[in-house]
């Protein structure tokens, strides 16, 4: 074809989907004429009771009636058809999907092979000794953070005061007393009956208490 | 099944009498040409003809119409007059080299007629492809005939009911070119399927 581009490549799947795709053409053709044919004849029966002949309208129908069995019948072929094409087009997918899972599952075998436990421990304790080393180094060379403790102390003091300077001096701020009651509700019904209740009970617990013990 | 569809409505120069005989001023020709190519692609447009003959004769339309009902494109019976031959062809050699609005569908075998572009081929290439991509069926092997003549694909209306020349006209005028389309012979050694992607 002399094509410059790149033209999709064909493969047997395709061709063969193609020629049974072609089929369903030819059956479908097949069937456009086919009811064209019942038309005319359901046509022609019309006009020949019209006309009174019956024998020839029955002639008619009879044809027709006959056509239109065949054309039930390609329909099963064409759902036979359609069927196979539905399932040679699935199961492409389904290799495509296989295909992929495997590649996928290589990749990932991999990247475990990479990535083993031993393996992440080693580097991991290289890296801690490589900065320890560093660590060591800045100490050496009297750098690291540089200031000791008593100077870090004056930093701080100092930083107070240039805050002080700047922002006045800080006022602390105590919490406000609580506005809300916190106090539960002194209860204001029959608080007397309880108090009643209360001092029987605690004569019967006197009574029993009073009564001497039978030895 | 017939689709009515109201007859074209020929712009007024259609009716003018000197517009059917080919003027010997260059100026005025070129006017002349202008206006009939004008013509030609509103009227193919408006009854969605993809094809005619070199005489004219529309050959192929998307719509269910009686190509035969048609009001002629070069010739006017309210004004007795008619475009010769001669005219006709210098018409649409000035459609087809000027405004490349026109193909012969084979130009060694003109009696096959002329596509006319009313629609750019790049955009039908679009429409094609687009079609095929909402679809879902990209890299699927599909059947000239399920694409021009299915009545149960759900063809898109802007693309039902094509002829299948120009279906394969679309497709290696457009769509293999960019490398998005690829051909299969059927057993007759003729164009019978295609594979987009």
């Amino acid at each position: 074809m002399g094509q410059s581009t790149s033209a999709p490549k064909i493969t047997a799947q395709d061709r063969a989907i193609f020629k049974l795709k072609e089929q369903r053409d030819s059956i479908k053709q097949y069937q456009r004429k086919l009811s064209r044919v019942v038309d005319r004849q359901s046509e022609l029966a019309r006009q020949a009771v019209k006309n009174k002949q019956p024998d020839r309208a029955k002639f008619y129908l009879r044809s027709k009636k006959q056509q239109e069995s065949v054309i039930a019948k390609t329909f099963d072929q064409l759902d036979n058809l359609e069927n196979l094409i539905g399932t040679i087009e699935f199961k492409l997918i389904e290799k495509d999907v296989i295909y992929g899972l495997q590649e996928g599952n290589k990749v990932l075998t991999k990247l475990n092979n990479e990535m083993s436990v031993e393996r992440i421990d080693k580097v991991l304790d290289q890296l801690e000794d490589e900065r320890i080393k560093v660590d060591e180094i800045s100490d050496a060379l009297g750098m690291g953070s540089g200031l000791n403790k008593l100077e870090e102390t004056e930093v701080d003091e100092e930083l107070a005061k240039l805050n002080e300077e700047i922002n006045g001096p800080e006022v602390v701020k105590l919490p406000d007393t609580p506005n809300t009651q916190i106090l539960p509700k002194a209860p204001t019904n029959k608080i007397e009956d309880k108090v009643e209740e209360v001092k029987e009970e605690a004569d019967k617990v006197g009574q029993q208490a009073n009564e001497p013990l039978a030895a | 099944m017939m689709s009515d569809i109201p007859q074209f409505q020929f712009p007024k120069i259609h009716s003018f009498p000197p517009l059917y005989t080919k003027q010997p001023n260059t100026t005025i020709l070129t006017q002349q040409l202008e206006a009939w190519t004008a013509i030609i692609l509103e009227y193919c447009e408006y009854y969605k003809i993809t094809r005619i003959s070199k005489d004219g004769i529309p050959k192929h339309s998307q719509l269910e119409i009686d190509l035969d009902s048609l009001p002629p494109i070069f010739s006017n019976t309210a004004i007795n007059r008619s475009v010769n031959s001669e005219f006709k062809t210098l018409i649409i050699n000035s459609l087809i080299h000027k405004l490349n609005s026109g193909e012969y569908v084979n130009s060694k075998k003109p009696e096959l007629g002329i596509f006319i572009y009313w629609r750019k081929l790049e955009d039908w290439g679009s429409l094609l492809y687009q079609y095929v991509d909402d679809s879902g069926q990209l890299g699927t092997v599909l059947t000239v005939y399920e694409l021009t003549k299915s009545d149960e694909g759900g063809l898109p209306e802007a693309i039902r009911g094509l002829d299948e020349t120009f279906l394969i006209k679309i497709i290696k005028g457009y769509l293999m070119k960019l490398g998005k389309a690829q051909i299969l012979m059927n057993e007759n050694n003729e164009i019978g399927g295609v594979k987009i992607v």
